[in-house]
């Protein structure tokens, strides 16, 4: 009997379980595949507070914190690095655009200023001098995601967690003083569960009989070649679909949610011809250098998002024991600190920040849920 | 850009050609498409320069290929050469890049015929400029009727061996060494499956009495276990299998390659159901008598769906071809019926010579059990044979995670060079089945240039989605 | 026989007489150029390998971009920069 079962081993439910061990607990993490094969380590990696929703932004700032102190506290390289952000305007329509969230995030805490051209051009000396200006984040920067997986496994095993990958959950139901887990060949038994399955939380959570819709978006990114220097911030655009940067290695990432295709159902996703030459465009018209570049390699992953895009990280109402954390969205950015504060109230702790209950979501919510967020202190 | 055709078939060697030709003749509108700027395909490669277009040495390759080509430009085929495939989503909808920039192909119908690529069993040194692959040099040799090096040796396994020891002799050249992994006896064994082509077998013969008359050593039962030298190749080690004895040859070329492989990227992406096969160079993609594969109007011929050499290829490719005009309603059953009695007969007695062939170039269980640690595996990432078993150690169980640990296959050739080879180690260290034991087929299928890829373009017509929620 | 040598390209700046119809990668060849460019990460020489477009080690600064000199056919007052893609040599 375990004290706690995570099911789903991306970062959200690896991160759990990292500190619940360190907590005390005897825990195990149940993968179907790989440690951080979908979304955590298939997205761009960006840690920007430019494309964070303005109500995550306070998680986002103590996770970039995190993150850029991976070496300390998780105790492996996920390749973190810190580096100024900025967000383009190329039309007066988007300068609209970008003042207005510049705003609203600044609000929110993070320390975004609008920039005209010529300071832009002087922190990216490589951006388009089309540019009309733009924001800049100080704190900002990349983690190297398909690194996630590697770092997790070591520290999770210093940690004495057991992970259990290619191992799928098929249901869950209470049995005795906690929870029975069945897998394909047998059941395990744990006092509390943790369900971090990304778009896969809605199918799980029909296993204790509760319907809650998760849209499935199916991100596409591509990759060039190890190239010399064209770049050396994060870069995005007003409307946010764009994300661009270089890895120390000299690949430059191109991501910023343009769509492909696929379902969650068959776990069957690829990209597409328009979104791969669209979202090319778009990086190259923000860094002219990149057309000389050679695109070695285009992908897709999930995003699981709620009905009113903002996360489900709590308790599941009428399951004691019982948590969720997913739908997140910015979800690899903001991943280690939600999942601290989650651990936190498991562990039967006040969490740092207010979590973000499931109640509001469900059809018979009540009013005051549906309010949700609370307001960040 | 979009164009709509009733089939298109990726790939102008003897598979995708034949298949466009005999689709084209039932009626269909066809597209054909090509990475080179001819048709033939690596083996009925055309001539490039004036010294290659004008010689008259006798070559059967060069006479099928001049024929395939002649009767492609005589078609009313629609021909896009120097355009490279770089994607295929079902429907069928074909992504293209060429010096004019990025367009989709569309048809209901699509053949595969994209070939082989050459399997390197890695070295000590095989990154080593003027290490080349074996197939290189009838590249080299069949467009510009020309071979690089003074000083060469010519290794590996197959049949390939003896025929670009042999062109070499042709150009003056003097090989200073040949070294093949296979024996007398393995000679003799695929011997026996060559008498079905009596003139294959009677050119294989012929190209050995030339080598013997011209006094190439030849070293059986042996291979190259490194290469010497810088920023050019000064020497090569050979080493014989069963004895383990060892000898430095000065070199400054060294062609070496140990067979072909299914250059079946796109086979992959689009789901096409496939079948380890060794004996087909690693993996074969599953079809039925009628070139069918498991997607539903996705045909397969040639050396991409399973490695049977360029003849039963031409032939698979008309089978192909009649099959998807067949199922497009351009031919009745019993017309299709009359049209593949020849074909599927011609296919049988040529299919033994290419199971000779294939046994002569399986590809050993043991690839790299001798390899040294410090030996590059994946060759674009410099990822050595040390760092994948420190992976393992770390906790790799498969091909994909190998790559997430290591950057094995994420460099340009997209682990074409090492995939097979990371994969034995793998499969070595950890015998068992897998959830990977290939690494995930993604589009780009090769690199493509970003300038190409997007072309000139204004930034408002960039459709940029809706801003996400703030 | 001996070809007859048209068409000029520059490579690093120097002038290389070639043939119609040759590849970039075969001209260098033929003048003896094996070392085309050093391997990203270990920063290894490599020369052309596959000559047949498949193994990328021969993707070579061509007229700016970065192309396979095996796949490109030589053009008159093509430029070639024995460099590739992260090679920042020179």
């Amino acid at each position: 009997m375990y004290d706690l079962a995570v099911v789903g081993g991306g970062i959200h439910g690896a991160s759990v379980a990292l500190f619940a061990a360190r907590g005390g607990m005897n825990v195990v993490l149940l993968e179907a595949g790989a440690l951080a094969r979908q979304a955590s380590g298939t997205n761009a990696g960006t840690l920007t507070m430019q494309m964070t929703r303005a109500a995550l932004i306070p998680y986002a700032l103590k996770a970039h914190e995190m993150w850029v102190n991976a070496p300390h506290w998780l105790g492996h390289d996920v390749g973190v690095v810190a580096c100024d952000g900025l967000s383009l305007a190329f039309t007066e329509a988007e300068e609209q655009l970008l003042s207005e969230r510049a705003k609203a995030r600044s609000a929110a805490g993070a320390p975004i200023n609008l920039v005209t051209k010529a300071e832009a051009t002087r922190i990216e000396p490589g951006v388009n001098p089309s540019i009309r200006m733009a924001s800049h984040c100080a704190i900002d920067g990349y983690a190297n995601a398909y690194l996630t997986g590697l770092a997790y496994r070591r520290a999770l095993r210093d940690a004495g967690v057991t992970i259990r990958e290619y191992t799928p959950v098929t249901g869950l139901a209470a049995s005795g003083k906690g929870y029975e887990i069945r897998l394909a060949q047998k059941a395990i038994a744990a006092s509390q569960v943790v369900l971090t399955g990304g778009v896969w939380l809605e199918p799980m959570l029909k296993w204790l009989d509760i319907q809650l819709p998760i849209k499935t978006l199916v991100n596409q990114l591509s990759v060039t070649e190890r190239t010399g220097p064209v770049m050396r911030t994060v870069l995005g655009i007003a409307s946010g679909l764009l994300s661009l940067k270089q890895f120390p290695h000299g690949t430059v990432v191109i991501g910023g949610g343009w769509q492909g295709e696929g379902r969650r159902e068959t776990n069957y996703h690829r990209t597409t011809h328009d979104s791969t030459v669209g979202n090319a465009r778009l990086a190259v018209h923000a860094i002219p250098a990149l057309r000389n570049t050679r695109l070695v390699r285009s992908w897709t992953g999930f995003e699981a998002e709620t009905a009113d895009a903002l996360p489900i990280v709590g308790p599941v109402p009428g399951h004691p024991g019982v948590w969720v954390s997913g739908s997140v969205h910015s979800g690899y950015t903001s991943a280690p600190y939600i999942a601290h504060c989650l651990t936190q109230a498991i562990l039967g702790h006040h969490p740092e920040m207010p979590l973000f209950p499931m109640d509001r979501l469900l059809a018979n919510s009540t009013p005051e849920a549906a309010h949700f967020p609370p307001k960040s202190q | 850009m979009t164009e709509s055709f009733d089939l298109l078939v990726i790939g102008a060697g003897p598979a995708g050609g034949e298949a466009a030709l005999s689709a084209a003749s039932a009626g269909l509108n066809v597209a054909l498409i090509d990475e080179g700027p001819a048709a033939g395909g690596q083996v009925w490669r055309a001539p490039r320069t004036a010294k290659a277009k004008r010689s008259r040495a006798q070559d059967p390759d060069r006479e099928r290929g001049d024929d395939l080509r002649a009767r492609l430009a005589a078609s009313s085929i629609k021909i896009f050469y120097a355009t490279q495939v770089w994607d295929a989503r079902p429907g069928f909808r074909v992504s293209c890049v060429s010096d004019a920039g990025a367009k989709e192909l569309n048809a209901p119908c699509l053949v595969l015929a994209t070939g082989a690529i050459e399997r390197v069993l890695p070295f000590e040194g095989w990154t080593t400029p003027g290490v080349f692959g074996l197939a290189a040099a009838t590249a080299v040799m069949k467009a510009e009727k020309a071979l690089f090096g003074q000083d060469i040796v010519i290794a590996g396994q197959g049949p390939l061996l003896i025929a670009v020891a042999a062109k070499a002799c042709e150009l003056g050249l003097r090989p200073r060494a040949i070294i093949d992994r296979a024996s007398r006896s393995d000679w003799l064994r695929a011997a026996v499956g060559f008498a079905g082509v009596p003139s294959m077998l009677i050119t294989g013969a012929r190209w050995m009495s030339q080598l013997a008359l011209a006094g190439i050593p030849y070293h059986r039962g042996s291979e190259v276990i490194r290469a010497n030298g810088d920023n050019a190749l000064q020497s090569i080690v050979m080493s014989n299998l069963d004895s383990g004895a060892t000898e430095e040859i000065e070199a400054d070329t060294l062609y070496v390659g140990n067979g072909l492989t299914p250059a079946d990227e796109l086979h992959r992406l689009l789901g096409a159901a496939q079948t380890a096969d060794g004996l087909r160079g690693g993996y074969r993609t599953i079809r039925d008598d009628r070139c069918r594969s498991s997607v539903p109007n996705l045909y397969v011929a040639g050396d991409g769906a399973g490695v049977y050499g360029a003849l039963p290829s031409a032939i698979q490719g008309q089978i192909a071809g009649l099959s998807a005009a067949r199922d497009h309603g351009a031919l009745t059953e019993a017309q299709f019926s009359a049209r593949v009695k020849e074909p599927r007969r011609k296919l049988r007695r040529l299919e033994k010579f290419g199971d000779a062939s294939c046994r002569l170039m399986q590809f050993p269980q043991d690839v790299t059990t001798h390899v040294s640690a410090e030996t590059i595996i994946c060759r674009c990432e410099d990822v050595t044979h040390a760092d994948i078993h420190a992976a393992i150690d770390d906790g790799a169980q498969d091909l994909n995670q190998l790559k997430h640990f290591t950057r094995l296959g994420m460099g340009p050739c997209q682990g074409r060079m090492c995939g097979l080879t990371a994969a034995a180690i793998l499969n070595h260290r950890n015998p068992g089945p897998k959830t990977d034991t290939r690494l995930t087929p993604r589009a780009p299928v090769r690199p493509i240039e970003m300038n190409q890829l997007i072309g000139d373009f204004d930034y408002d017509d960039i459709p940029v989605p809706k801003p996400a929620p703030l | 026989m001996s070809e007859r040598l048209e068409i000029r390209l520059t490579v690093n700046g120097a002038p290389l007489a070639c043939a119609v119809g040759q590849t970039v990668a075969s001209a260098l060849l033929a003048n003896s150029s094996y070392l085309l460019r050093l391997s990203p990460n270990g920063q290894t020489p490599r020369g052309a390998f596959c000559m047949m477009g498949a193994c990328q080690e021969c993707a070579i600064q061509i007229d700016g971009g970065i192309r396979r000199a095996c796949q490109t056919e030589v053009r008159d007052g093509m430029r070639v920069e024995l460099r590739g893609a992260a090679d920042d040599r020179g």
